[in-house]
Parts: structure tokens; C-alpha cells; sequence
């Protein structure tokens, strides 16, 4: 490149940068993002047995960008963890970019594209996190939307396919929730300062099993279920110093390698009470989920 | 292509350079159960605090009582809020409440159970304080807490009133 062109290309810059700051916000756009790494250099001990490593160094190193404007975001974050820190998965290794958004917001409408978390209730039976310390990364890579038509009421639709680590899962995840606020339409109970809150919730799991050939003796082999289905309802009241929150969710044949081939149908049911004002509290709370095991039942 | 590619890049550079962060746009419940977006969080023109906490983080909580000591005062003085956000899960969710009145804060609170808002703000370790102006930019943030580092957060907010 020239120096005339790169005159050209400065202008230009310092041109378009006043033009996208205006002050009221319209059509500014905001790109922030962050570096992360975390390095550690092995030292060598024979006397405790340490492990040894081929590499001098090894990091856990992540780098994201995002753009933010009135309407639109878009980001996308870089993952290097072709050398990792001791003691994740041996499928962690790898290094790319394994989470892309773009994202549509409207007034009653939000829509994402792309890599997306969430989480339905109490996160019973659907909830995408990242938490890096754990190693943990297991969004959605598929279409995410949301409505709120009206006070109080939303909508979530979402549906795509989850991350393990450098690849995605071979099956297709779909699900709803429908979350109302009722409070927010009813005046008599917003005046009282009561808030009541109800909420359904349905997630599908699609897996041909085309794939897996289990036997559970000579002559039996395993059927799986190609759709896994899962359902939660809740409803929480609070007024004042009480808070009750009860919730119940219910799941279909999910039989797998890490829970044993198990053929039974799982639920868990929860209920949660506490009263406090300034200086006390208290707090009781109660989960329950089926603990026996049955063994795998062969067809 | 490549020269294009590199323009859009200067470009993009050149925008960000004078453009200053706002909060991201997240729809989160505060422990009364009324529905707040974050990105319409105000002051009345006043600086804001935003500290991210769990119930189970120690550090978390000896910075908020170190607060709590001397809010009143700061409040007073500079008119400041301190909005406590909690990241606790589902199922911690509900000692949010009960700890916050335990200890008789008087923030107040927003419960973001899936890390919806620490993570659009691009936050990993907690405790994490941020510091938005009378106008909603992000003018300070901290991670980690050591015992008096509250002063440099009231040293900032008296800043940011004399502007």
C-alpha cells in the first residue's frame, strides 16, 4: 500500500469515527471483548513424582469481541487450548472458534443465530453455561427467540445442536417456555406488592440410535428411544418478607453411558419456603429426584 | 480483499475508539420479584455501583458489610446506589433473599441465575465492581476484593460528581 492510500485509509477512519458517536444513541456502535489467559509453567520434581510434560508452558487462553447496537449484536470468541492446564477432559484439547452470534433485538421480539445459553426455570431440564474454570461449555449452535407480546408474558422457542468440546453432540435439541408474570397485568396485586409468577416448560431430545449397538446379554441388544421428553411447571408467590417457589419437572426414557442405561423415567420435584425482614431470615427447602435404579430392561 | 478487509478494520477501530461502553440490554428479576432491564438502569443522573457476588463467595460478602458500614454515608454524600447482582443458581437462588435481609443490606438486588448479565458484560471471577456515570457509561471496574479496597470505589464515584 502507497503512502497516497494510506492517507486515504486514515482519513477515512478519523472520518467515519465522529459519524457513528452521535450522542443520541441511534447509531452508535459499541465493540468491547476481553483477553483471558491463564498460564502455568511446569516444574520437574522426581522426589513427589510429578508429571512430566513435552510443553515448557501450558495455558488456557480464551479472546472474545462483541458488537453492540441498537438492534444488532454480533460476537464470537477464540478458544486456544491446544496445550491446556492439568486436569481437564482429554477431548478439551483443541483450539478454533467455537461460539458465533448474531443477534436481532426488536421490541417485542429478540432473535439469535448462532451459539446462545439459557435456561428454563431452575434449569431442571434445560440450562447452556460456560463456566471455564470447570471446563464446562455446552451452548446451543442453532436459533434462539424470544416475544414478550405483552406485560408479564414471555415466550422462549430454541432449538440447535449442543457443543462437546471441539465437535457437537449427534442428536437435536428443541424445546419452549412460556413464563408469566401475572402480577405485571393485574393492578389489585401489584398494589399489594404480591408478585406471582407461573411458568411451563417442554424440551425434546432427538438422537438416532442408528449408531449404538449395546448388548445387555448374547442375545438382547439395547433399544434407545430416538425422542427424549421433558417437561417442568413452577409457580412462585412473593409478598413482603415470604418467598414460595415450587417446581416440578418430569423427563422420558434417558437411557446413556453415564447414567448406566437406565430405562426409568426421571422427575424431581422441589419446594422452597422463606420468610425474612431486616436482621432474620429463614429458609426451608426441599428437592426430591428418584434414586432407584432399575436394571436396563432389553427389548 | 485483503486491503478491504483491512480498511473495514481501521474503520471499525476508528468507531470504537470514541464511542464509550454502555450496559448490555438484560432482562433480570430483582429479589422482590420485579422484572428490571439492565440497560435502562438509572440514577436520576448519579453515579451507579454494580457488584457482582454469590452467597458462597466470602470475599463477595466481607466487601458488601464493608460497604454496608459506610453506605449511609456515601449516600448521602454523593447520592450514589449500589446495585448488588447475584449469580447464584437456581437452587442457591432462594438464600439470596434471606442473606441479604440477614445482614440487613439495603441495596438492591437482581438475581441473574444463568450469568446472563455477567457474561454480556464480559465478567469471569467475582467479586466484580463496576462503576457507570450519571450518563450510563462504565467508567471503573475491579475484580477481586482486599479489605479497604471500598475506598478507592467511593474516591471514584466523588470523581465522577465533579464532572
Amino acid at each position: 500500500m502507497n503512502r497516497r492510500q494510506l492517507c486515504l485509509l486514515a482519513a477515512l477512519a478519523i472520518a467515519t469515527a465522529p459519524a457513528l458517536a452521535q450522542e443520541d444513541g441511534t447509531d452508535k456502535v459499541t465493540v468491547s471483548g476481553s483477553i483471558q489467559s491463564d498460564v502455568l509453567v511446569p516444574q520437574e520434581d522426581e522426589k513427589i513424582g510429578s508429571p512430566k510434560y513435552d510443553e515448557w508452558a501450558l495455558t488456557n487462553t480464551y479472546a472474545d469481541i462483541n458488537l453492540r447496537s441498537k438492534n444488532v449484536d454480533a460476537g464470537l470468541r477464540f478458544e486456544f487450548l491446544k496445550h491446556p492446564l492439568p486436569g481437564f477432559e482429554k477431548d478439551f484439547k483443541g483450539w478454533g472458534v467455537p461460539n458465533f452470534y448474531v443477534k436481532g433485538k426488536f421490541e417485542k421480539f429478540e432473535i439469535t443465530a448462532g451459539s446462545f445459553y439459557d435456561q428454563f426455570g431452575s434449569g431442571f431440564i434445560f440450562r447452556t453455561y460456560e463456566e471455564r474454570s470447570l471446563g464446562i461449555d455446552n451452548s446451543l449452535l442453532g436459533v434462539r427467540m424470544v416475544f414478550k407480546p405483552y406485560k408479564g408474558i414471555q415466550l422462549k422457542a430454541l432449538t440447535g445442536e449442543q457443543r462437546r468440546y471441539w465437535s457437537h453432540n449427534p442428536s437435536w435439541i428443541s424445546g419452549g417456555d412460556l413464563e408469566l408474570n401475572i402480577d405485571e397485568w393485574s393492578k389489585r396485586l401489584s398494589q399489594s406488592g404480591t408478585h406471582i409468577m407461573v411458568g411451563g416448560s417442554y424440551v425434546n431430545k432427538y438422537e438416532e440410535d442408528e449408531n449404538d449397538r449395546i448388548f445387555a446379554d448374547a442375545t438382547h441388544m439395547l433399544r434407545f428411544p430416538q425422542n427424549v421428553h421433558a417437561w417442568d411447571a413452577r409457580l412462585q408467590v412473593q409478598k413482603g418478607g415470604v418467598n414460595v417457589l415450587a417446581e416440578y419437572a418430569q423427563k422420558t426414557q434417558d437411557p446413556s453411558f453415564d447414567n448406566g442405561y437406565i430405562y426409568r423415567k426421571g422427575n424431581v420435584a422441589m419446594l422452597s419456603a422463606s420468610y425474612s425482614r431486616s436482621g432474620m431470615s429463614v429458609l426451608m427447602q426441599q428437592s426430591g429426584l428418584t434414586t432407584c435404579r432399575s436394571a436396563a430392561a432389553a427389548q | 480483499m485483503k486491503k478491504l478487509f483491512f480498511a473495514l478494520l481501521v474503520m471499525l477501530l476508528g468507531a470504537a475508539g470514541t464511542v464509550s461502553a454502555q450496559l448490555p440490554a438484560v432482562t433480570l428479576k430483582d429479589i422482590n420479584g420485579n422484572t428490571v432491564r439492565t440497560d435502562t438502569l438509572s440514577n436520576g443522573g448519579k453515579p451507579i455501583i454494580i457488584d457482582f457476588f454469590a452467597t458462597w463467595c466470602k470475599p463477595c460478602n466481607r466487601e458488601l458489610k464493608a460497604i454496608n458500614e459506610v453506605y449511609q454515608d456515601w449516600v448521602e454524600e454523593t447520592g450514589v446506589k449500589l446495585i448488588a447482582v447475584s449469580i447464584d443458581q437456581a437452587q442457591n437462588i432462594n438464600k439470596v433473599k434471606p442473606m441479604v435481609d440477614e445482614y440487613g443490606w439495603e441495596y438492591d438486588v437482581l438475581l441473574d441465575p444463568n450469568s446472563e448479565f455477567k457474561r454480556a458484560l464480559g465478567i469471569q471471577m467475582i467479586p466484580y465492581v463496576i462503576i457507570v456515570d450519571g450518563k450510563g457509561n462504565i467508567a471503573y471496574k475491579h475484580n477481586g476484593y482486599t479489605d479497604g479496597a471500598e475506598n478507592e470505589l467511593i474516591e471514584k464515584v466523588r470523581e465522577l460528581i465533579k464532572n
